[in-house]
Formats: C-alpha cells, structure tokens, sequence
C-alpha cells in the first residue's frame, strides 16, 4: 500500500482505526517514518482519539440501583411431610376413638374366675323358722332352689358365684332358658308336707327328662305352649307373665304368694344374671315398630355366639 | 435480565454513557436525566432486555434521548460555524481542549459516532445500532469527525505559531 497525497488520510484512518492486516500496519508505518509531511499528518491524525475523563462519573447511580429481592431457598420437605402428618392422624384416630363403655376383657375374667363352690340352700331349719315368725320374703321359701339363692344373693354375687344349669346337649354351647313355675295351693301343700327338697328334686328331674333349650327369639306363642305341655308331669303350670293364673279356690293369702312368687321382676333379675354370666361382647338394640298393623317393641341382645330377640306386642291377643 | 443483573448494569454502563452524554452536550444536568431516563426503560422492559445486548440496548436509547433534547432545545451545531468558534478561541493552551472543542463542532452523527467508538469501544456494527446507521455510514462518519478533529488541531497550530 502506497501512501500519496491523496489518500494518505484514508490510509492513516485505516490504520488509526486497525483496519489494516498487520503487513500493511508495518508498511505504512515505514513511510510515514521516512516522510516528513506523512509523519506530521500522522500526528495530528492520532490526535483526533478521544480519551475518556475517567472522573466524569455520574454520581445518581444509588437512585437507579433496585433492591434485590433474594429468596431463600426452601428445602423440599414435602414427602416427609406428608408421611408425618399421616402419622400423626392415625395416631389421633387411635387415641381419641370412642370405646365401648362396657370392657369384655372384665366380663370374660369375671366369668373365668367365678366361685363355682355349691350353692347355699337355705337349711330347713331356717325354713320352718322363718315360716313361724312370719318371714317378710317368703318366696324364697317357695322357689326352686336354684332361682332361690340367685334371687336371694345381690346381683354381682350372683354373676360370680352361680353356675347355671347345664341345658341341651353337653358340649353345645346353647343358650339357657330357666323355666319359671307358679305354684298352686297343692303344690304348697306338697311342700310344706314333704319338704322343700323334695319338690326341688321333682322339678330337676322334670328338667334332665326333657331339657329345655331355646333361644330367647324362640319364644313365640307356639314354643310357649310346647314348654307349658312339657311341664305338666311335674303338675307345674306356666304361667303368662302378664297374666298370673289365680285359680277361684285360693285364699288370700295363696292369692298373695302366687302373686308374690309370680314377681317378674326377680325372675327378670335372675335370667338376666344367668345370662350376664355368659355374655361376651354385648350388644343392645331395641327396634320399635308402631306403624305395622300389630305394633311391636323388639329389644334384640347379642354376644360372642348368642344372640337374643325379645318381642313385646300388648295388642295381640285384641283381635 | 433480572434485579441482580440490572444493577450490574447501572454499575457498570452508567458512567460510559453519562460521558458519552456529557461529551455530545456538555450540559451535565441534562446527560443525568437522560441516564436516569435509560435505566427507568430499562427496568420497564427488564424481562425483554438480555444481559448480553444491554450496553447496546442501554446507548441506544440514550442516544435517542438525547437526539430528542438536543433538537428540543436546538443546541446542536454544524460543521459551517466550527470555523468562527475555533478561530475566536486561543485560550486553549493543550491539545486535548483542543480536541473537545472540535468534537463539540461536529454534527450529532460524528459527534455520537466518534464518541462511542473512542470513549466505549464499540465496533461500526454496535455504533450502527445504536445510532441507526449502517456499519459503512458509521465509518464514513468517524473518518469525517477525525478529518475535522485533525484539521481544526491543524488550524489552531498554525495560528498559534
């Protein structure tokens, strides 16, 4: 690249600005050494370059600056999280589930550590003693001998210490149902001639002939006669429990021991008890039922392999 | 672009281009509104705006800021009257005020040309960016603005001689 007068200041510019390859730089830069006027050019060429003030600054800088907003990092819990809070909800519904008032493990010991010693019967002695000096509770006297020391003993004792009678065929784990007898004015007769065990071992002897072994939803009017026919060697008569019989002949007196030996309350006391003593994992439910043409109140009773349904209907025998 | 990242760029842009403001208009109150104008549009297009393109974004607009003040208050000079202003000043005893005063001569496009090239460093592309040139228009204009830089240096010499 040659240098002359006419462009010289395309040249210089080229070289001022780096535009030229590095062999043109050199070659150029040679004969603007070796020429006075080039070498003058060239300086006032370089001239022309500004250079910064570096102390003009602009001093609004803090005015423009934004904060940053830094976020911290969260750790990404979540999975445990959520395994926690599972737990800790299944351990509130552990805790705080409603449990059933009545504990079966206590009914199951209970019964597991009974006293199974002999009943007490009450000794004749006491008996006739009792019937001389004008005895308050004399149904004792009257009642078999089991129901009589159930009724006799307050109801936990009775739950501990009484074993009912075996019913129905052994090894089966039926359901017991004591027969309750009313006594007519013979068989008091009887009894008070022959004794009270006399009559115990009538009736016991009755019961191992023919067993009775229902289920209390069994007891229907049909069942009820079945039972009332069975008990008729024994000259016993089964009474309704809403209708005692009182036959036309009897004193005022027998008429107030049949009533009184026909309590339903006591016998309620003491079938409950027996049945109590047997009970696992009790369950109640009375269902109502007033709507259909016979109302009817059903009280149904289960446990560990019982199962019991009384039906109340005091409008049946109307139509 | 993010916070972090516009606040690298006012620390590391606003005084180029207050310089390069100050250097076209001389008027240092209006050069700190105008940076103060670039940086507000900024952080308005902040998520439009890449770290990479935000110095040439940045003179970009304070180049159009400032085309808009000077043609507001008609201050821009032309080359014609460079020759009376240079010849009625002899109080210039160095070289470099030599210089800042032709520079101050120089139309707008040299001038911002010629300023951005020497004061920032930018390339003829990034010039042309900036000030809406081509890179051929951008080299055409330096070279005027060094040939006037280099002539009125020349003048100022043989008058003082």
């Amino acid at each position: 690249m040659k240098l002359n007068k006419d462009n010289y200041e395309l040249v210089m510019f080229d070289l001022l600005e780096g535009n030229l390859s590095e062999n043109n730089e050199l070659h150029v830069m040679k004969q603007i050494e070796e020429d006075e006027f080039f070498f003058r050019e060239w300086k006032l060429f370089k001239s022309t370059v500004l250079i910064a003030d570096k102390e003009v600054i602009f001093t609004g800088k803090g005015s423009l600056l934004k904060e940053e907003v830094t976020v911290a990092p969260v750790p990404m819990f979540g999975k445990w999280m959520a395994v926690a809070a599972s737990i800790c909800i299944l351990a509130a519904a552990i805790i705080l589930w409603p449990r059933s008032s009545i504990a079966p493990e206590v009914m199951v010991s209970d019964i597991e550590e009974h006293d199974s010693s002999p009943i007490d019967i009450v000794p004749e002695e006491v008996i006739a003693e009792k019937q001389e000096n004008g005895v308050k509770d004399e149904t004792d006297m009257f009642l078999p001998t089991e129901l009589r020391s159930i009724v006799s003993q307050p109801q936990q004792n009775l739950v501990q210490g009484y074993t009912p009678p075996v019913v129905g065929e052994e090894g089966k784990d039926n359901f017991v149902f004591i027969q309750e007898v009313a006594l007519t004015p013979e068989q008091m007769a009887q009894i008070e001639k022959n004794g009270q065990d006399e009559f115990d071992k009538q009736i016991a002897l009755s019961k191992s002939q023919k067993p009775i072994d229902l289920e209390v939803e069994m007891l229907d009017d049909k069942i009820e006669n079945k039972i009332i026919d069975e008990l008729e060697p024994v000259n016993a008569i089964v009474v309704d429990n809403t209708a005692p019989v009182t036959p036309k002949t009897l004193t005022r007196r027998e008429k107030v021991l049949a009533f009184v030996t026909n309590q339903p309350i006591r016998r309620i006391t003491a079938t409950t008890a027996v049945i109590i003593a047997k009970v696992k994992d009790p369950k109640f439910k009375v269902k109502p039922d007033f709507k259909s043409a016979r109302p009817s109140l059903n009280i149904e009773f289960e446990s560990a392999g019982y199962s019991a349904i009384a039906s109340l209907q005091p409008f049946k025998n109307k139509n | 672009m993010n916070t972090r990242e516009y606040n690298e760029c006012v620390k590391q842009y606003s005084d180029g281009i207050f310089r390069f403001i100050v250097k076209n208009m001389r008027d240092e109150f209006e050069a700190e509104n105008i940076v103060q104008n670039t940086f507000e549009k900024l952080w308005v297009r902040i998520e439009m705006v890449e770290m990479k393109t935000a110095k040439a974004y940045l003179f970009k607009i304070a180049y159009n800021n400032m085309i808009d003040v000077i043609r507001k208050n008609k201050k821009h000079t032309d080359l014609e009257s460079a020759g009376h202003v240079a010849s009625e000043n002899y109080e210039y005893d160095n070289l470099i005020e030599y210089v800042n005063k032709a520079v101050q001569e120089l139309p707008e496009k040299q001038k911002s040309a010629l300023t951005l090239r020497d004061y920032e460093g930018h390339d003829y592309r990034s010039i042309g960016e900036i000030t809406g040139m081509s890179e051929s228009q951008v080299k055409v204009n330096i070279f005027r603005a060094r040939k006037y830089i280099k002539e009125y240096i020349n003048k100022l010499e043989i008058m003082t001689l």
